[in-house]
């Protein structure tokens, strides 16, 4: 009987070891090459709002992940998460390993069998190694949005993304057909601070949207480099007048858009006198959450904003 | 003083002034934005409303430059004060701790108590650099051989030190509530507001005119106390008040441009480089000299590394930095 039992553990051992311990070898942006589960089951994410947001949205098995501690209330949240996917450290099975840099012993307790991370994150990439296989993208390598699809593709969630990409080239294709996209010009705007204004070549969700449904964009947010992003002095504000221009607030931090409008005063007194966008009634404050977000949630909402905004109402009597 | 010395002194403190005059004219004629120099001279003799760069050159330009002529003008004369009551060649708001306190204070005014551009921004830091110069003062005091140069320039390394410390942590520990704080913290003229400057003016005004009123006695106390007694100083009213004045400029210039290292320790130097030890007119001097040292250098940190803006306060510290060094190897 002990024989037996030996013997049927060795064959379960012998079939189950591979499939447990199946991995595969990819090379990261750091040029490392790395060997990673096949089918990983407790992930990390260094970073909530360009890592962990994709993750959840795609379903993948998150167990640890960066987070913020709240200016309102102190609580830690997933910036973003909460809410465009209703996922929170309290309703999920996520552990909060810490803000920037995070606690590697937390991180470790969570036992994961792999953690991706980006090359800003202040955690060596070698020390997290010896943790659990560690993927580390460089957003200026990368696209944010194409390191979306590297992490369904790291995580076997593809088809997860197949139904995302799929759904918002619809959301995209009803826009472009009631709107005449190629005749609007959109500026966007981070917002302002310390005398600047922070803008992007592509500001997350929104800006996603505006660069695929083919709006003009002023030359000073075209002329960045893919990925990029830039401090414009106020000086130059003018050059960011459009048909229609976003300005953002944190919701996360209970803010509203008198304070995105404060924000652009502080840096340019009277700043809406020197836009068109704004004089004429055109100049919108949104939450950064949703537009910065790199999130197909985020881009179903910023398409459907967009839509609701641009498309031409139907004349009263028809 | 001899009439013809009066004369050139006088003369000497009005080229200064068109000096300030003309910086400031140089600091509001550039930026990120090309505007010719009669468009600048028209926003400011006929200013006509709607005119973009009109607008420019009256609401974000001027504005920096009269901060950058305020907070130099202040951390000039809080040093010169401060060397003169301490007969301590280092002294200046920086380098004993007054400038960490004042720092400290407002991160904390802010940062908790969410106090931004209200009165409380320099009330805050004067407490905060109240704080800091006795902490400073009292250690420098308690090591043997009492409050020496050497012991008060340790005392406020270790002081400003463990404040910054402080700060790092409520940094890391909340990066989310800290990180409006960031480029103040370098020291930066870029984005204050106006508001808060009009919070900190009466404190500039009142630092200034105390200064001046007591320039004489500083003089007398800068030959040392019993000197000064024999004077007929009351040296305990004058360094109460001169500590005053020093809290108060060191506040106001923390309030609108965070820490601007050694502004208050070069343009002494520099001042006493020329018209010797007398405060009567080492604080006029340095009030001016310190007001166009500030524009110059707010300049260069917009335009040297064109079109990235590096803090004011990299440049003054990268400048102060080795004449600091040079005066310890001379004075100490």
């Amino acid at each position: 009987m002990r024989l037996l039992t030996i013997a049927a553990a060795v064959v379960i051992a012998a079939f189950a070891s591979p499939i447990l311990a199946e991995t595969r070898t990819i090379t990261d942006d750091l040029g490392r090459q790395v060997e990673i589960p096949v089918d990983p089951q407790a992930i990390a994410s260094l970073d909530d709002l360009r890592l962990t947001l994709p993750l959840i949205e795609l379903g993948a098995p998150v167990v640890a992940s960066h987070g913020r501690i709240s200016r309102v209330d102190s609580s830690q949240y997933i910036r973003s998460a909460d809410i465009l996917t209703g996922a929170s450290f309290e309703n999920s099975n996520i552990a909060f390993i810490g803000i920037e840099p995070v606690d590697l012993e937390a991180l470790a307790a969570a036992e994961p069998d792999l953690i991706f991370t980006l090359v800003t994150s202040n955690a060596d990439a070698d020390q997290l190694q010896a943790i659990a296989p560690t993927v580390v993208f460089d957003e200026d390598i990368t696209d944010r949005f194409a390191i979306y699809d590297r992490l369904a593709e790291m995580t076997g969630t593809e088809p997860r993304l197949w139904v995302l990409k799929d759904r918002y080239a619809k959301q995209l294709a009803q826009l472009t057909r009631l709107v005449d996209t190629e005749s609007i010009s959109i500026g966007l705007i981070e917002g302002g601070s310390d005398g600047a204004i922070a803008i992007e070549h592509t500001f997350g969700s929104l800006g996603r949207v505006v660069r695929d449904a083919g709006f003009i964009q002023p030359d000073v947010i075209e002329e960045i480099a893919p990925g990029g992003r830039a401090a414009l002095s106020a000086e130059l504000l003018p050059l960011l007048d459009s048909d229609i221009m976003f300005d953002t607030y944190r919701g996360d931090r209970a803010e509203g858009p008198e304070n995105a409008h404060a924000r652009m005063e502080e840096v340019f007194p009277g700043y809406c006198e020197a836009l068109t966008a704004c004089t004429e009634g055109n100049y919108y404050r949104i939450p950064r959450d949703e537009a910065k977000a790199i999130s197909y949630n985020a881009l179903s909402a910023m398409t459907m904003m967009l839509l609701t905004i641009l498309s031409a109402p139907a004349p009263v009597g028809e | 003083m001899t009439a013809t010395r009066t004369i050139l002194t006088a003369s000497g403190f009005w080229l200064c002034v068109a000096g300030v005059g003309i910086a400031f004219l140089w600091h509001i004629s550039v930026g990120a934005k090309a505007i010719p120099l009669a468009t600048v001279w028209e926003a400011l003799v006929a200013p006509q409303e709607g005119v973009f760069d009109h607008v420019v050159v009256r609401e974000l330009r001027m504005p920096r430059a009269i901060f950058a002529i305020s907070v130099g003008a202040a951390l000039a004369v809080a040093g010169a004060l401060m060397q003169g009551v301490t007969r301590n060649p280092l002294a200046e708001p920086g380098i004993l701790g007054l400038l960490a306190g004042a720092t400290f204070a407002v991160i904390i005014g802010i940062g908790w108590f969410e106090l931004a551009g209200t009165a409380y921004v320099p009330l805050f830091a004067a407490i905060g650099a109240l704080v800091g110069a006795a902490l400073v003062w009292t250690i420098a005091g308690a090591a043997p051989g009492g409050a020496t140069p050497l012991t008060l320039i340790l005392s406020g390394a270790a002081v400003s030190g463990f404040l910054y410390a402080i700060e790092s942590a409520a940094l890391l520990l909340n990066e989310d509530a800290f990180d409006d704080f960031r480029v103040w913290l370098s020291g930066s003229l870029a984005g204050r507001d106006m508001g808060t400057f009009l919070w900190a003016l009466p404190w500039f005004a009142a630092g200034l005119i105390a200064a001046m009123v007591i320039a004489r006695q500083v003089t007398a106390l800068a030959m040392g106390e019993e000197t000064a007694a024999g004077l007929g100083v009351d040296t305990v009213r004058i360094k109460f008040i001169a500590l005053a004045a020093v809290i108060a400029l060191t506040a106001a210039a923390v309030s609108i441009a965070g820490p601007l290292g050694f502004v208050g320790l070069v343009i002494p130097h520099v001042v006493r480089l020329f018209l010797g030890s007398d405060y009567r007119l080492i604080v006029p001097f340095s009030a001016v000299v310190g007001a166009g040292y500030v524009v110059v250098v707010d300049i260069a940190a917009r335009v040297v590394l064109a079109p990235i803006e590096i803090s004011t306060g990299i440049v003054t510290t990268m400048l102060g930095a080795p004449v600091f060094i040079w005066l310890v190897r001379a004075r100490l």
